[in-house]
């Protein structure tokens, strides 16, 4: 009898743990409000110029990519400038952080902390130097989440979320942001695995799928956007699409008429309607930021090229808000070397799985670079052009005059920092061949921290950019 | 990278797409593609917006909208 009622206990006890076990929803939005949530036009900036306008984008890549980060950060923060006669620091100027999986943890960690990232009993401590993967990897062992892992709604991404929420984050909110109310702008990316398309965690997306991103634990945002492939399950956020009033905006019409003329526009307002169809996508799945887009420009990019964004860049120069434009990529890419052409043997499934989840990635990056210098040499080059007619006009006939004026342009600065640029080939070979993982020893993280501030100081753009603003280091 | 210049008889916002832009007189950057301009507020001026298509302009010769006239 007494085991009996034994085994009706535990079943009871462990039935109770499993139906409790379900992902934090993300909350239904009442009513779509443009003007409120987070955005880049409600967050204040008392101390940051607009004038001087500075992107940073931090990669994926675990630890790696998190202390390479972190190396840049440090560097920014003793880093004074000159601008418009007031002596500021170089961090204090920055306007947007769009970050990717290892990167979200520094990008995120600052956003919601600030000046607490460079304390050692901090960032350092509770994520930094800290044996997270161990943790992770520890958690799955625990008989308790055996059965939380049973229930359809909670995968093995919920322990990871859970424990950067308790243990890294505090059980911050994105309302936690909002009411900060500071840039930066803070911009963590998943990807939207139906869609193969980046999911950037603010109010502008959503809105479209009518959720209060004030809610949403920053947690969730960072879980999603370093939910490794194959080793986490997909991050779920509820579909509500339809019950907030949700206007298309004005972009959207426009953008459906031009497949043809620019077919990139039309994709993304196809992939944004995709969202408003809340029958066919009442949740929507996200896996890491990196598996769109591994070094997190494209969002800052898109707001360069485009007029579609709420924070648009390319409108804000045009409104001549900025003087100059600063985008700062700090990538912590890899390139492992591999005996497989060595060998006639077809490579293992690892291997593969290894090669399809980071050579593409690799690849994507760099043409997401070249489109960041191509944007910016396109200015410079048509800039050129309208000063050489200008310049045959007057020769030819000193009279004559250009028939409308030139656009105001901004100064710009595109900032690459990344393994590539180290010189000695030695150290440059040592970097690239660090793994990926959410736990590096303490020695490499240092040197991490170091190699960061020194590719940057290298950096041509970063040494003009500096010049200018009359960088002293601290 | 398309241009536009929108001629009116002073200077005051332009919109794209419902969103503030530029100044009026003056050649404003905008992406390749349909998009629709107005003057915003107050709307003292004819025709409420201009949709249009943008492409293949230069900095030297971006597409010159006529159309905005006070009413």
């Amino acid at each position: 009898m007494n085991k009996l009622l034994q085994s009706v206990f535990v079943t009871v006890i462990m039935s109770a743990v499993t139906s409790c076990a379900a992902y934090p929803v993300n909350p239904q939005l009442a009513q779509y409000n443009p003007s409120s949530g987070y955005r880049y036009e409600n967050l204040k900036a008392p101390a940051n110029s607009e004038s001087l306008f500075v992107i940073l984008t931090f990669s994926g890549g675990g630890t790696r990519a998190a202390a390479l980060s972190y190396g840049v950060m440090e560097r920014l923060r003793n880093t004074k400038i000159q601008w418009e006669g007031q002596e500021r620091r170089l961090l204090d100027e920055v306007d947007v952080i769009s970050s990717v999986s290892g990167g979200s943890f520094t990008a995120a960690y600052y956003g919601l902390f600030r000046e607490e990232l460079f304390d050692p009993e901090k960032y350092e401590k509770v994520f930094l130097y800290r044996d997270i993967q161990g943790e992770l990897i520890a958690s799955l062992f625990n008989p308790i989440n055996w059965f939380r892992l049973a229930s359809s709604g909670f995968g093995r991404i919920e322990l990871a979320a859970e424990l950067y929420d308790r243990e890294i984050f505090r059980e911050k909110t994105f309302g936690d942001l909002i009411n900060q109310g500071r840039r930066p702008y803070l911009m963590v990316n998943a990807t939207d695995i139906t869609m193969g398309a980046q999911f950037t965690f603010v109010q502008d997306q959503f809105d479209l799928i009518c959720s209060d991103l004030a809610g949403v634990p920053v947690s969730r945002a960072v879980a999603a956007s370093s939910n490794f492939p194959i080793a986490f399950t997909s991050l779920i956020v509820n579909n509500y699409a339809g019950k907030c009033g949700y206007m298309e905006p004005e972009w959207m019409k426009q953008a459906s008429k031009d497949l043809l003329i620019n077919p990139p526009r039309f994709n993304r307002a196809r992939i944004a309607r995709s969202y408003l169809n809340s029958d066919e996508r009442r949740y929507v799945h996200l896996l890491d930021g990196g598996v769109a887009d591994n070094i997190g420009l494209r969002s800052p990019l898109l707001a360069i090229q485009s007029n579609d964004f709420s924070w648009s860049i390319v409108n804000k120069i045009n409104l001549k808000q900025i003087k100059k434009l600063v985008v700062i990529v700090v990538d912590a890419r890899t390139d492992p070397k591999t005996d497989i052409d060595k060998s006639r043997s077809s490579p293992g499934l690892g291997t593969l799985i290894d090669i399809i989840s980071s050579v593409p990635m690799s690849n994507y990056s760099f043409d997401t670079v070249q489109q960041l210098l191509g944007t910016f040499e396109s200015g410079t080059r048509e800039g050129a052009t309208y000063a050489a007619c200008q310049s045959i006009l007057q020769d030819q006939c000193p009279a004559g005059k250009m028939r409308t004026p030139p656009p105001y342009m901004a100064d710009t600065f595109a900032i690459y920092v990344g393994f590539d640029q180290i010189k000695d080939e030695k150290e440059r070979q040592d970097f690239l061949n660090l793994p990926t993982t959410f736990a590096l020893p303490k020695e490499e993280i240092d040197k991490l921290r170091r190699i960061g501030p020194k590719i940057l100081d290298e950096s041509e753009s970063y040494q003009k950019l500096c010049g200018e603003l009359k960088c002293q280091k601290e | 990278m398309e241009y536009v210049f929108i001629n009116y008889v002073t200077g005051r916002l332009v919109r794209v797409d419902g969103k503030d832009w530029g100044i009026t007189n003056s050649t404003l950057i905008v992406e390749k593609g349909h998009h629709n301009f107005d003057l915003g507020e107050p709307p003292n001026y004819q025709p409420a917006s201009v949709q249009t298509v943008v492409q293949n302009t230069t900095i030297i010769s971006p597409l010159i909208i006529n159309d905005f006239q006070p009413s």
